[in-house]
């Protein structure tokens, strides 16, 4: 895996766009848009770019077919790959229209990657599994694939020429079925139109609840440490959890975790996540470790349910003034400084369930008694979004250092309390927040 | 809504309209699970208007066909257009489903 590193550059095609799709003619042949971070958004940007393309006469069936799978599949990668489903970050669309040809060139914000290293799906070991196959069938419909050597960018070139098609690997020639599965989770609640049915089913999901949230461990008291931390589902039930953990030499484990998705299908993988979570944490490895050993507890769930998680996990030391953390692709952590500053603990990999080992570790300065860990998830933020924000997280951030000097339970209850008096744009998902003090 | 559900004798039949993608394909998954949650066994997918599908949907094709497999049901795909049919083939993925030329044959025992 190659890594870019340093803050993203600016498009040449002049500055970015505020989200959705802002076409902007820079050349003729040329528009330019940028998409949200959000799978949601790739059918509509998808269509929006076929008909951009009109100009370029090619065959039809190429553009609604060939065109269409291989850009979906390149701004898949870029979203859920390149900006490790961040929302905060977007990804730039460019295309080149002239007749007989389209290219198009999508890039990220994030790592880039190595296109190279990504397995034959059609290998018989390969053929059962449900991931895999986005560079294989961008190179097998488009005529040209291009890679920049960051990895976070790839060119996709489209000529009206069939017959010219990129060369498709020859085929393999044994085609046997690969494994058969093993049988995942069940599905989510049943569906049932009897009344008496229904009032069982919501007295169940009332019981699962309040197991749920038995699941949640207790805040431990350590001495110097001052924790709070709350989750509230979008439905009886979710996805999101914590750990505050006491560790031997006075050290405090910090996690915050959101399975995709919410429900029943989500809650069932957070309680398996959060019991391995804790074993994983207890065994006092440092951050990376910790991700690793969970990795490997739970790979196989995530994939075989098509889950999957991001995770933050960092250890706090009395008396020293940094944080080590290991972050799978969680877009909210934060050290919050006593003058309002936050800084954000970036991602070091993709989401659980997308990437794997090795996971990285980074350090962030940290003030001893003075700065606040501050992590939440996608549902607080969106929840007190406003219309014209991206999101709402500057609210969350500016919540948290207007009352940076409270104990760290008032702050929390501030957060719920923003989060309850805004009217949601986006559907409720499930709301989590982590606040941590600690000498 | 790109998902339509019914039933034709013994068979839950879904009709794909538009695409199977990344941003839609919970949605294809839940439906099927839940049918076969309910003692549903026989399920064929219909792709009589269907645009296109991604390595996502793929991939959520083979996960529905490895659970109904695996509680002793049959998955069948149906009414694949050329292009369809070419990426199952591209993929080699047409040794992995029972791909019927239509809904007729693919509701045959």
């Amino acid at each position: 895996m190659t890594r870019r590193t340093g803050p993203p550059t600016s498009p040449p095609g002049g500055p970015l766009t505020d989200p959705a799709r802002e076409p902007s003619l820079d050349a003729p042949g040329t528009v330019v848009f940028h998409l949200p971070n959000d799978i949601g958004a790739i059918e509509d940007a998808v269509d929006h770019a076929v008909e951009c393309c009109a100009p370029a006469g090619l065959d039809r069936d190429r553009l609604l077919f060939h065109f269409r799978v291989g850009l979906t599949e390149a701004i898949s990668n870029a979203i859920l790959f390149g900006n490790v489903n961040d929302p905060e970050e977007r990804v730039r669309i460019e295309l080149r229209v002239r007749p007989g040809e389209v290219r198009v060139c999508v890039s990220d914000e994030g790592r880039g990657f190595d296109p190279g290293a990504v397995p034959d799906p059609r290998l018989p070991e390969n053929i059962g599994k449900d991931s895999g196959r986005g560079i294989f069938l961008m190179r097998a419909l488009m005529d040209e694939v291009r890679f920049s050597d960051a990895g976070n960018e790839v060119t996709l070139v489209l000529r009206d020429a069939p017959g010219t098609a990129a060369s498709v690997p020859p085929p393999f020639p044994d085609g046997s079925a690969g494994e058969t599965a093993a049988p995942a989770t069940p599905g989510a609640g049943r569906r049932t139109r009897e009344g008496r049915a229904l009032d069982s089913l919501s007295h169940e999901m009332k019981l699962a609840h309040d197991l749920q949230m038995k699941l949640l461990p207790p805040i431990p008291r350590v001495r110097g440490v001052e924790a709070a931390a709350r989750v509230v589902p979008a439905e009886s039930v979710g996805g999101d959890f914590y750990q505050v953990l006491q560790l031997s030499g006075g050290r405090t484990g910090v996690m915050i975790g959101d399975v995709s998705g919410h429900g029943f299908p989500a809650a069932l993988i957070m309680a398996l996540v959060m019991s391995a979570a804790a074993i994983s944490a207890q065994q006092g490895g440092a951050p990376g470790t910790v991700l690793e050993h969970l990795d490997q507890a739970i790979g196989d769930e995530l994939e075989s349910t098509e889950m999957y998680l991001s995770l933050f996990y960092c250890v706090l030391s009395p008396g020293v003034p940094e944080v080590a953390y290991a972050n799978a692709g969680h877009p909210h952590a934060f050290i919050v400084e006593p003058g309002g500053t936050a800084r954000r603990l970036l991602a070091t990999d993709p989401p659980m369930g997308i990437g794997g080992a090795p996971f990285r570790e980074a350090r962030a300065k940290w003030a001893p008694g003075e700065d606040i860990l501050l992590l939440f998830t996608d549902g607080l933020s969106d929840t007190v979004a406003r219309r014209g924000r991206k999101s709402g997280e500057d609210l969350v951030l500016k919540t948290v250092a207007r009352n940076h000097r409270e104990p760290a339970v008032e702050i929390l209850d501030r957060l719920f309390e923003i989060s309850a008096q805004s009217v949601p744009l986006i559907p409720a998902d499930d709301r989590t927040a982590v606040v941590v003090r600690a000498e | 809504m790109s998902f339509r559900e019914r039933t034709i004798g013994r068979v839950t039949v879904y009709d794909v309209d538009g695409q199977l993608i990344v941003g839609n394909r919970h949605e294809l998954k839940r439906m099927v699970l839940d049918a076969l949650e309910a003692g549903g066994r026989r399920f064929v997918i219909d792709f009589s208007r269907t645009g296109y599908i991604d390595s996502s949907g793929l991939g959520v094709l083979i996960s529905l066909s490895k659970e109904v497999r695996a509680q002793g049901g049959d998955l069948r795909l149906a009414s694949l257009n050329g292009d369809l049919q070419r990426l199952f083939e591209l993929t080699r993925l047409d040794t992995f489903f029972r791909i019927c030329d239509g809904l007729e044959e693919a509701l045959k025992e």
